[in-house]
């Protein structure tokens, strides 16, 4: 779905209004295009949670996540798409690592994900996305530092990367929580 | 527009002929107008302009020399003195007097060159979003939204306590400690300081005490945190007793039949699954400020069968509610796309609960402004509502089979009006008969669903604005004269409309009437040049400035015929809504350099204090209509019971 729409903002570069100021670096497009298959994968793991697990707090959780992050994708690729309208070449990112970029599962983690249900569901998907958060926070840091050495608050990613950071450590702090609460911790277990 | 100053003379003398305002007289800063009949400078809005237009293109982005002009290396007391130049100069004020202007992060001397730059004397953005800021007896509070595209890696900028002054008119606060900043990512990122709530009170053993509460963005599982604080050096006593709440904004609430309850309403902004979570902070029966905060109760709209949260649209952008304008092919001066809305979050962002605790009023994002009724919390002791005996302590799900964004089982609906909190439509005694009536389900749902719409005003769509309705605050002491309204409930709530990514247009101020509760409608609005698009799109870049601020209208500060706006990067303004529909912009107070002013304006002993983003502490002085109504010896806020003492022991 993401490389869909990020196929569909290379197309729209032909024929766009040229001449205005670019919107964004081009580590801007690279930051928006990996966050928004960043986001994907998360989205994918979420769609996982209500056929493979009984806790009503655990698929409230799951289905406020999905709607999080596709609002923010939605957001992303709206700027994609109007830095695309200005003639900015967006950047296309292949999906050929495994995984494709630091914190995401791998497609053997995905499809152990998909097998499992119960408690070895939860504790997969709940460490998965721990660490899948973990990557988001750090890549909206690592923007963030790039944006105070060049002194740039780019439209929308400046205001966007608080609030990546500020929701993703509360989710993994939730998370941990609930890794011990359900005894799913490697030293929660008897 | 503004208007030429001939033109302006025209019109004030042609209005005054006709005995409608004071005569203007025209200075070096524009037009200032006097009252006949005393001689005291007054307004003379009418006829010049309905708001002030700041002069973007000459107003300076950056640091001040002493002539006022712009000066990158100016030394710190050049700088400072060249602001006021300026301001002067550019008309900045207009029925304020800028008082005093305290820098908190300090300039760098250059020890090769001698020249001075960076800190607030810059006016650079130290952060974005809401920063914290608040006075209670003559301590003040105020914490940077710092992160780290702005202040750097690792960097931090503690929350910084003032003491206010005995004379705070001639001399500025004081810097009397500091609470440090808290830090992430193992030190790597320092969070925002993006509300702090003191409050001094006395419990029932006669103790003077005082606490603040600080909401900071940690993200780290649970944002607000509680601090006892001795009244008499302002400063924490303890490290904080954290609620487990991740909040966004939020209200501190004084419960006016136990003064020993003090109860923090958190607004979540999804951070989690409720919308709003209340906390016991302090032990009912002493007053002492709880180790482990209490639940008490929530609610979360989407649960009881609202509009679900983060709701797309269909392939032809239609949302359930309606369709938005869409400006995206349109670019500004910044060279920024102009706004469209790709989803509506509707989720709770801000809200105020009245003195008595019966009403919550809540700003909801794009679900809009509605009321809820929190008589039980009002009327039940924390040991009460905790045991589950009173009502339901978590919003009722009244989705059929319990699936959130389905279909409304309207066979469910009348158990949410036995919720702590709950809208007032639901507990509203003809929805409940109609409810419970032999009526077929079909149509039920279909009346319970108009009523539901109507029980929410929202202005989008069709106005883009990603978090639409921001705060929500009632008209003190103006109570609705409808029949029945034996609690002197109020007649008007003031909700500000905020799209925190800035494009344009810029969202401003409505002044809705909720007489009927179930069914509020806006009466009244205002706004700044810029919510029109046009206007938006051509407004100049001030020289000096490296981005823009938000523009939108933010937190206000109500009295019952006055309103004091943060609008950010156009500063303060004050409201006259005497008639509330027709609001009139009665001052404002620009401090240069530019910067984003992003507090709700608190009031202690007749000054307005607030925090700028870029440039740091600020204290004015309102002179205008309706001046008699700014408290003088109290402190007064409209984000927790207010007024409370200015200074100890005293009201």
């Amino acid at each position: 779905m993401a490389r869909l729409a990020v196929t569909l903002l290379l197309c729209s570069v032909a024929g766009t209004a040229f001449g205005q100021a670019p919107l964004y670096t081009d580590e801007e497009l690279v930051f928006l295009t990996h966050m928004v298959v960043h986001h994907q994968q998360a989205i994918d793991m979420a769609a996982l949670v209500p056929a493979r697990s009984d806790r009503a707090e655990f698929v409230t959780y799951a289905r406020n996540l999905s709607g999080a992050q596709q609002a923010e994708i939605d957001q992303m690729s709206a700027w994609l798409q109007a830095a695309a309208d200005r003639g900015q070449a967006v950047p296309h990112h292949e999906m050929t690592g495994d995984p494709p970029m630091p914190g995401m599962l791998s497609k053997a983690e995905m499809a152990a994900l998909r097998a499992a249900s119960g408690a070895e569901f939860e504790r997969l998907w709940l460490e998965g996305m721990i660490r899948h958060h973990q990557a988001a926070v750090d890549m909206a840091l690592a923007q963030q530092q790039r944006e105070f050495a060049n002194r740039r608050q780019p439209f929308g990613i400046a205001a966007m990367t608080d609030d990546i950071m500020a929701a993703q450590r509360g989710e993994i702090g939730m998370m941990k929580g609930w890794l011990t609460r359900w005894g799913l911790a490697a030293d929660s277990k008897p | 527009m503004r208007r030429t100053f001939t033109s302006l003379i025209s019109l004030s003398v042609i209005a005054w002929g006709l005995g409608q305002i004071p005569f203007p007289v025209v200075g070096a800063q524009g037009a200032r107008c006097t009252n006949p009949s005393d001689g005291k400078p007054v307004d003379c809005v009418p006829a010049t302009f309905t708001t002030f237009d700041i002069p973007f293109g000459s107003l300076p982005g950056g640091r001040l020399n002493a002539k006022g002009e712009l000066d990158p290396t100016s030394s710190p007391a050049d700088a400072h003195k060249g602001a006021f130049v300026a301001a002067r100069r550019l008309g900045l004020f207009r029925n304020f007097e800028w008082v005093h202007w305290v820098p908190t992060v300090p300039s760098k001397k250059d020890p090769a060159t001698g020249k001075w730059s960076g800190g607030d004397l810059d006016g650079f953005p130290t952060g974005w979003g809401s920063s914290g800021f608040g006075i209670a007896g003559s301590c003040l509070y105020w914490g940077r939204s710092n992160s780290t595209n702005t202040t750097g890696p690792g960097v931090t900028i503690d929350v910084k306590i003032f003491r206010i002054q005995p004379n705070p008119e001639k001399d500025p606060p004081i810097e009397v400690g500091a609470m440090p900043q808290l830090t992430v990512d193992d030190g790597r990122t320092a969070v925002r300081d993006r509300e702090l709530r003191p409050y001094n009170y006395t419990s029932t053993n006669g103790v003077e005490r005082m606490l603040v509460v600080r909401s900071a963005g940690t993200g780290a599982g649970g944002d607000v945190i509680t601090y006892t604080v001795n009244p008499d050096t302002c400063l924490p006593t303890d490290g904080g007793a954290n609620t487990g709440v991740l909040a966004h904004e939020f209200y501190l609430w004084h419960d006016p039949q136990n003064p020993n309850r003090l109860l923090v309403l958190s607004q979540t902004y999804a951070a989690q699954p409720d919308d709003l979570v209340i906390t016991a902070i302090t032990d009912e029966k002493t007053g002492l400020v709880l180790k482990e905060p209490q639940f008490v109760a929530s609610f979360t709209l989407e649960t009881i069968g609202g509009p679900v949260r983060n709701e797309r649209p269909d392939a032809t952008g239609l949302f359930s509610s309606g369709r938005f304008v869409d400006y995206r092919r349109l670019t500004d001066q910044w060279g920024r796309p102009g706004a469209s809305q790709v989803s509506m979050v509707n989720n709770l962002h801000s809200g105020t609960m009245s003195d008595d605790g019966e009403r919550f009023y809540a700003a909801s994002t794009t679900a809009g402004m509605f009321v809820l009724d929190t008589e039980a919390i009002a009327h039940h002791s924390n040991a009460e509502l905790v045991s589950g005996t009173v009502c339901h302590q978590r919003s009722s799900n009244a989705w059929i089979d319990g699936k959130i964004g389905g279909v409304v089982d309207v066979r469910k609906l009348p158990a949410v009006a036995t919720d702590c909190v709950h809208p007032v439509l639901n507990s509203d005694p003809g929805v409940l008969a109609m409810l419970r009536s032999d009526r077929s389900d079909l149509d039920k749902l279909a009346r319970y669903t108009r009523l539901e719409t109507r029980s929410r005003f929202s202005f989008n769509p069709p106005l883009v604005a990603s978090t639409a309705t921001h705060s929500a605050v009632p008209v003190p002491n103006r109570p609705s004269l409808t029949s029945g309204n034996s609690r002197n409930r109020p007649a008007w709530v003031v909700v500000t409309e905020e799209h925190p990514f800035g494009p344009c247009p810029e969202r401003g101020f409505r002044i809705l009437n909720i007489e009927s509760e179930i069914t509020p409608t806006v009466v009244g609005a205002i706004a700044q040049s810029d919510s029109l698009v046009e206007n938006c799109l051509k407004q100049p870049r001030p020289p000096g400035a490296i981005s823009r601020p938000n523009m939108h209208a933010h937190n206000p500060t109500v009295l019952p015929h006055l309103v004091f706006v943060n609008w950010q990067g156009h500063g303060v303004r004050a409201l006259d809504i005497s008639n509330p529909f027709a609001p009139r912009e009665v001052g404002h107070a620009r401090p240069v350099p530019w910067g984003e002013i992003v507090t709700y304006p608190d009031i202690h002993d007749g000054l307005i204090y607030v925090g700028d983003n870029n440039t740091g502490l600020h204290v004015f002085k309102y002179t205008g209509p309706y001046a008699d109504e700014v408290p003088k010896a109290s402190v007064y806020s409209s984000n927790r019971t207010s007024p409370h003492p200015s200074a100890r022991g005293a009201r």
